[in-house]
């Protein structure tokens, strides 16, 4: 049986309306920015040091972390971060972290404050008056810290999107997403900026429900698991509210800004979830969750790609091929289906009871 | 560019990648074309000549696939996979060369 719409004798229906062009936005378009490369770099010398500031730090001895499945060593102290005692046995951290100097800067853009640079296997990410930050090899991180760069702003920079971009150097699949523990199971929830995904993971680890990440959550390189990021949501002072905290007794994430840290002392799950469900973030009249046509899925999965920030450049760099062949895996076997919740989230103490249960009764059908 | 006759062979370019990402491997078929990073979505009788063009296949026998398949027109079926096969060589996604002499 045709669809409705391809049937013959439907006189002005052409057979092969195939190209239906509903994805004829260019991927390479659905930028965040412009980022310009430019030729020639190397990669900084680490006996140098631009950052006076954090001079200090150099000498001292640096510490280790744990974060997204992978050991940090860095000269900077991350409370956000789980800590590991430092094993001289167990050979070289995966990711290392010093002060240094980048020589060749990324532009920034006119209107931006951000600027990105990437070939082979290096890439440079620079935000203004916080720094240039060089990822190599997804083992590599080379941090020139501008004079005024408060520490509060280097470590978000280095907990988002430059790690976001040693990981995807290291094959994770990584998206703008927070997910929570469910059965067992990672149940993510994608949304840009400002959408709620903190505010939902917090919505459901208060009832019961471990964190597993929040706004970068990255896939295993060869499997649909989800890897624990580190154990802290960054809400709003109402949101933290909401959720019974003070924002008084919640850090900041930084001086400018008024997002809160709520750091997890339990609550957190510290293993690899398989990732049972992916959620649109939408806000509309009730709680409801509707299912997305299959190309759609493959759609918003590439413009909630954690990598799209950086613009086309970087997925011009990619295995392109490799990529959608993941992505599209990624849509056809774990799929993607519509949150849809009233935009009074925490002024209702109920929905955080109605959102539970239409996504346990979601994950049963 | 070759004429586009019934005897062409078409098969899909190198240039694009192409994935079925539904879930029940129901023909909701995505292709990215490598080069432009433009990406289409096929639909159900989009994705069943997609398939038979992934090894190089004459038009007579993609026509000949789509008029079991479907209750079709010969006339009507035969001029639009043409003014498609044509579309889709312009974008890059197949390519168009010439069939075996008859």
């Amino acid at each position: 049986m045709l669809p409705a719409a391809l049937r013959y004798g439907e006189a002005a229906v052409v057979l092969f309306d195939v190209l239906l062009l509903v994805g004829m936005a260019a991927l390479f378009g659905a930028a965040v920015q412009k980022p310009v490369a430019l030729g020639g770099w190397t990669i900084a010398d680490k006996t140098l040091c631009a950052s006076p500031q954090f001079e200090k730090r150099r000498a001292g001895r640096a510490h280790v972390y744990y974060g997204f499945g992978l050991t940090i060593k860095a000269p900077l102290d991350f409370p956000e971060l789980r800590s590991e005692q430092p094993d001289e046995s167990a050979g070289p951290c995966d990711v290392e972290v010093t002060f240094g100097t980048v020589e060749e800067h990324p532009q920034y853009l006119e209107d931006g404050d951000r600027g990105f640079w990437v070939r082979g296997e290096q890439a440079c990410y620079a935000l203004r008056d916080v720094g240039v930050f060089l990822v190599s090899a997804g083992r590599f991180i080379c941090v020139e810290a501008h004079e005024n760069a408060t520490e509060e702003a280097l470590r978000l920079c280095i907990l988002g999107p430059v790690l976001g971009l040693a990981l995807q150097q290291r094959g994770f699949l990584t998206l703008h997403a927070s997910a929570v523990s469910i059965q067992g199971a990672a149940v993510a929830f994608l949304g840009g900026h400002g959408w709620g995904k903190s505010t939902m993971a917090a919505l459901l680890q208060a009832r019961g429900y471990p964190v597993i990440s929040d706004d970068l959550m990255a896939l295993e390189p060869d499997s649909n698991r989800v890897v624990p990021s580190f154990p802290q949501l960054k809400l709003w002072p109402d949101a933290a509210g909401a959720l019974g905290h003070t924002s008084q007794e919640l850090p900041r994430v930084h001086p400018d800004v008024d997002k809160r840290a709520l750091r997890l002392i339990e609550g957190f799950v510290c293993e690899p979830s398989p990732l049972r469900r992916l959620y649109l973030l939408a806000v509309g009249e009730t709680t409801a969750i509707e299912t997305i046509p299959p190309a759609q899925v493959f759609e918003e999965l590439m413009r909630h790609w954690y990598g799209s920030r950086f613009g086309p450049a970087l997925l011009k760099s990619l295995d392109l091929r490799g990529h959608f062949l993941r992505v599209s895996n990624l849509a056809s076997t774990v799929g993607l289906r519509r949150l849809q919740r009233p935009a009074t989230l925490l002024d209702d103490l109920v929905l955080g009871e109605t959102i539970e249960k239409a996504i346990l009764e979601d994950l049963e059908s | 560019m070759t004429n586009l006759t019934k005897a062409s062979l078409l098969v899909a370019s190198p240039d694009q990648v192409s994935a079925d990402v539904s879930p029940d491997a129901s023909g909701d078929v995505v292709i990215l074309h490598l080069k432009d990073g433009i990406y289409y979505e096929l639909n159900e009788v989009g994705a069943r000549i997609w398939e038979l063009i992934q090894q190089p296949c004459s038009v007579q026998a993609v026509l000949d696939a789509l008029l079991i398949d479907y209750d079709a027109d010969a006339e009507q079926c035969e001029a639009d996979l043409l003014a498609l096969v044509d579309d889709m060589a312009g974008r890059g996604l197949i390519e168009i060369k010439d069939g075996p002499i008859p």
